[in-house]
Order: C-alpha cells, then structure tokens, then sequence
C-alpha cells in the first residue's frame, strides 16, 4: 500500500513485514511462558494483546513514527525496560497545557482521538490527523494478519 | 530675488509679534486655494492656527515660541502671503513651507519620533520642551537657515512633483510622509514597497517563536487588500509557506496562520476520510472525526477479540511458531480456500514430530492467506533455502506448484 497523498507520508510496509514480526514477538511469548504453565486464558489474552500492539509498532516502522515510539516507550515501562531513542526535537503546544479552569467542556472528538491514538497528548492538530491515518493502515494491517493466523490455526 | 526677500523679511518678522503675522495669513491664505497632496500637513497646520486664532493669547509664549520654531518656514510662507497675492506665488509659498516643514520634520525625528499630520499640532506643542522657549533669536536662526537651504535645492525638483500625494516629492519629504503615513490610518494609500517590507520584517520577527509556517507577505496584503485576488502557497527551503490573502478575507498575519493551519487540518480529514470506509456521504468535521474514533476503537477491539482467539489456539501455537519462524522462508501465496487449511492441519499435527522442516509447509500454508509478497521483499534466498530443505515435500518456488503440492501431499 503506497501513499495516496503527495505531502502526507503515510506509507506502511506490506502484510508480511507485520506478520514477522507479530510471530516473532508471539514465539518470544511461547519460549517464555511454556504453554504447560496454568495461566488463564485472559492472561495469555492480554500478553499476546501486547505483542500484537508491539509488533505492530516495530512494523511500522519503529521510531519514525510519533505513535510507535510512544507505544514501544509505554510498553518498555511496563515491563521495566529502559527504552532509549534518539532525540527529537518536540515542540510543546501551549494551547493544551494551559486550559482554563472554566473550560470544562466535555471531551472533544480531538481529545478523544488523542486518548486512542497512543502519543497524542501533546501533538498538533494537524499531525495528529496524519497520525491516526498512519495508525489506522497499521491497526488494519495487523488485524488482517492476526485474522490469517487464526483462521489458519483453528481447529475445524 | 525672491527667495532673498523672503528670507531678510522672515528674520525681521522674527521678534516681532507674531499673532499679528499669523493672523493675516489666516485671513487672506484660506480663500487662496486648496492646496493638493502635501497640503494635509498644511491643513494640520492650518487648523490648529485656525482654532488658536481665537484663544491666541491663552496659547502665550509656549505655543507661539515653539510654534514658532516649527512654522517659521509656514509663516514665512504666509508672510509672503502678504505680497503681491499672486496664485502663483501662493503656491510656490506653500510648497516652499511644506518643504521647509518636511527638512523641520527630519530634524525632529533625530530627537524624537514624528507623529502624524493631524498630531502636527500637538508635536509642535511637544516640541516646545525639547526645543525650549525660543525666545532667543540663534535659535530660530539656525533652523531657518536650513529651511532655506532645503528650499532652495529643493525648489526646483518639487515643484514638478508636487501634485504627487505619496511620499515622491524629495528625499526629506519622503521620509517626513512615509513617516507620517505610517500612522495614518484613516487614509488608505498605496504604500510604498520599502514601507512595507519594513513592517513586513517587523511582524515576522513578532511572531516567529510561536509558529514555524509563516505569513511572510501578510503586511504586503495589508496594503495590497485590493489587489490580492489570488492565493498562492509554496514551501520554500526554509521551511515557510507563504501564503497570500484572499479577496474579501482578513488580512491580520494571525488570521492568515489560523487559516493555513485549518486548511492543513480540512487536508487531512480529507485523506482519513479516504481511509475509513462508509466516510464518503459524511460532510463536517465533527461528524468526520466522531467516524474515526469509531473506527479506530473498533479496529482496537479486534485486535483484542483476535488476541483471545488466538489465545484460544494455543497449543498448535507452540508448535507451530518455532517453523514459522525458522527460516523467514514465506511463499507466494496463492488465494487459499479454506479447505486447504482444514486438508493441511492433520498432516500438520502428524508432522510435527518431525522437526522444523515439515512445519514449514505449515507456515507457507497458514500465510498463504494472501499476506505475503515475497519477490517485493527479497526472500528468495530463503525460499530458495526452504526450498532445498523441503524437497521431500516438494514445494517448488512459484506458488502455483506450491498448492499442487500440498494438495497431493499425503
């Protein structure tokens, strides 16, 4: 899938790339947590919830991308790791760290697409949007691969 | 000559009292003519002469003293409106004072920044603290003489130009009215470039460590509001875009930003609008962004039905992911039905013991649900590995043999 759009970059890498890498991450999986092992099926969920999520940054394309980077660096901190990626120079907008006391609005439909869009809390508008359309291809993709696998896996 | 005149009769009139000059001109100078462009400070000046004619004796020392200062050279010009009342001459008189107002207006822009034409006349009143009570004759002979200077160079050139309004005239008066016009607001006239470059700069550098896309031309548009009727965007190296005020929009540089960056934002939800499905018919932003979050959270939800699923089948998972993996090997694939999946699976289960070779078909097949692509990627050294260790299986590079191979397979 090529990008459609001559100023906006949102070029994502074919379905195998995804699939690499979502089955590496689901052998790392496997090796560290023997199957035998008594965990629950919602256990297991989660883990390999987080791997598609991983996997799915690194397809991606790593730390090119503002949301990657903010989903590799949640997900280091919750396993601990320590996480370093090359600076970058960010600009803080203002207009979200200083909101008045009385504008309580509820939740706009941007906020609300921060709170998805993992690393939108301190984007523009505008590369917000060019975010979540590279968010979205990548979301589409790995739930392409990930349907393949299990329909490829399920017993019959 | 007459210049000569003028000017022993001006140094006369000098200590003389001045009301009395000043009001003859005031009589006599008005009906003479309307005075084109340059006129508007000689209308300033006129004015605040005008009203003071009445209160000329509350006005004392202070307004005539520095008043004085300032419209010698205009009062030397109304003296001379005592002569011969000649159109011509008038005129000539006028221009003359204009100028010399002009070459007094530089002079007072060294020591402080020159107000408007219609503020002349509190300028003048201001001036009075820098310039002193001016009753010392030195004084007034110092700045008359550089009228007189000013006029003469200046005589010849400016009478031609003197039907100009924009600062045309002469080096001193382009500076007085470029000056001038700066601050003249209720007249919109054409401004000259330099002008506004000057601002232009002014208010880029105002903004810059707010935003980094620019409206470099935004002061040009505030001059050329009549003639901008197209709008231009380009990015130059240096990162900006400038963009050009439309017809009939406001031209205010942060207005000009806010309009870049909605059109940036429209641009986008275009695009997203393309990316998520059944978007088409959907017109307004609120509604576009409200579609997206739903489509993302529902994209976020399969992933998370997919994961327990796939949780589910975990046992073949084991085994499974070991040959997936083993040598990056995936094929082309060929549209599988899903028969083929369920024919693969008891030869999988019954494979397995036989090490990572024979998962191997089950990787080929299991992603053979069109996901992969291999000539794009460069795996044919490892097809061709894969290749090699499967021959027993008899698994060709094209894909099409590949699925009449597995389907013969026992």
């Amino acid at each position: 899938m090529a990008s459609s759009d001559k100023t906006i970059n949102t070029d994502v890498p074919e379905k195998d790339v995804f699939a690499i890498h979502f089955l590496q991450s689901l052998s790392n999986l496997t090796t560290q947590n023997p199957f035998n092992s008594p965990d629950t099926t919602n256990y297991r969920a989660r883990k390999i919830k987080k791997a598609a999520y991983v996997s799915m940054a690194k397809a991606a394309g790593g730390s090119s991308r503002l949301w990657s980077r903010a989903l590799l660096g949640r997900a280091a901190k919750e396993n601990n790791k320590i996480v370093r990626f090359a600076r970058r120079k960010r600009k803080v907008t203002w207009k979200i760290s200083s909101k008045r006391r009385s504008d309580q609005r509820a939740p706009e439909a941007t906020d609300r697409l921060r709170n998805l869009v993992p690393g939108g809390g301190t984007m523009e508008t505008s590369k917000l949007m060019e975010e979540t359309a590279h968010y979205i291809k990548c979301l589409s993709m790995q739930v392409k691969v990930m349907q393949c696998l299990v329909d490829g896996l399920s017993p019959k | 000559m007459d210049m000569s005149d003028k000017d022993e009769f001006a140094a006369k009139k000098m200590d003389l009292d001045w009301r009395i000059s000043v009001s003859n001109p005031i009589v006599s100078y008005p009906p003479e003519n309307p005075m084109p462009g340059p006129s508007q400070m000689m209308d300033s000046f006129r004015q605040n002469l005008w009203h003071d004619g009445g209160g000329f004796n509350v006005h004392t020392d202070r307004g005539t003293s520095s008043r004085g200062n300032v419209d010698r050279p205009v009062e030397m010009g109304w003296n001379m409106a005592q002569f011969p009342a000649d159109s011509g001459f008038i005129e000539r008189a006028a221009k003359f004072s204009f100028f010399g107002c002009g070459s007094f207006g530089e002079m007072m822009m060294n020591q402080q920044s020159l107000g408007g034409p219609q503020s002349t006349g509190l300028f003048v009143q201001d001036t009075q603290n820098q310039i002193g009570v001016a009753t010392g004759s030195n004084q007034v002979d110092g700045p008359l003489k550089d009228a007189t200077k000013v006029v003469k160079e200046n005589g010849s050139s400016n009478v031609s130009e003197d039907s100009q309004s924009s600062g045309g005239n002469g080096h001193d008066d382009a500076k007085c009215m470029e000056i001038s016009s700066k601050r003249f607001n209720a007249k919109k006239r054409k401004r000259t470039g330099k002008d506004s470059e000057h601002r232009g700069q002014q208010s880029g550098e105002e903004e810059e460590e707010d935003k980094n896309e620019k409206d470099e031309q935004s002061p040009n548009s505030n001059a050329n509001k009549t003639n901008s009727g197209k709008q231009a965007s380009d990015t130059l190296k240096d990162g900006y875009i400038h963009m050009r005020a439309r017809r009939g929009q406001a031209t205010n540089s942060h207005s000009l930003a806010e309009r870049v960056r909605r059109e940036k934002i429209s641009e986008r939800m275009k695009f997203l609008q393309d990316l998520v499905p059944g978007c088409d018919k959907v017109t307004g932003k609120a509604v576009m962004l409200d579609e997206i979050i739903n489509y993302v959270q529902s994209l976020q939800c399969q992933i998370e039905f997919l994961s327990m699923k796939l949780s589910a089948v975990n046992p073949v998972l084991d085994y499974n992911l070991e040959s997936l993996l083993a040598k990056d090997a995936l094929q082309v694939p060929a549209p599988i039905l899903p028969q083929d999946m369920s024919m693969l699976y008891p030869p999988l289960s019954h494979h397995s013991q036989k090490g990572f070779m024979q998962p191997n078909i089950s990787s080929m097949s299991i992603l053979n649900g069109g996901l992969i692509r291999q000539e794009r990627h460069g795996y044919e050294s490892d097809q061709h590995n894969v290749v090699h260790m499967n021959h027993e299986t008899d698994t060709a590079p094209n894909h099409e043999d590949a699925t009449a191979n597995r389907k013969v397979e026992p």
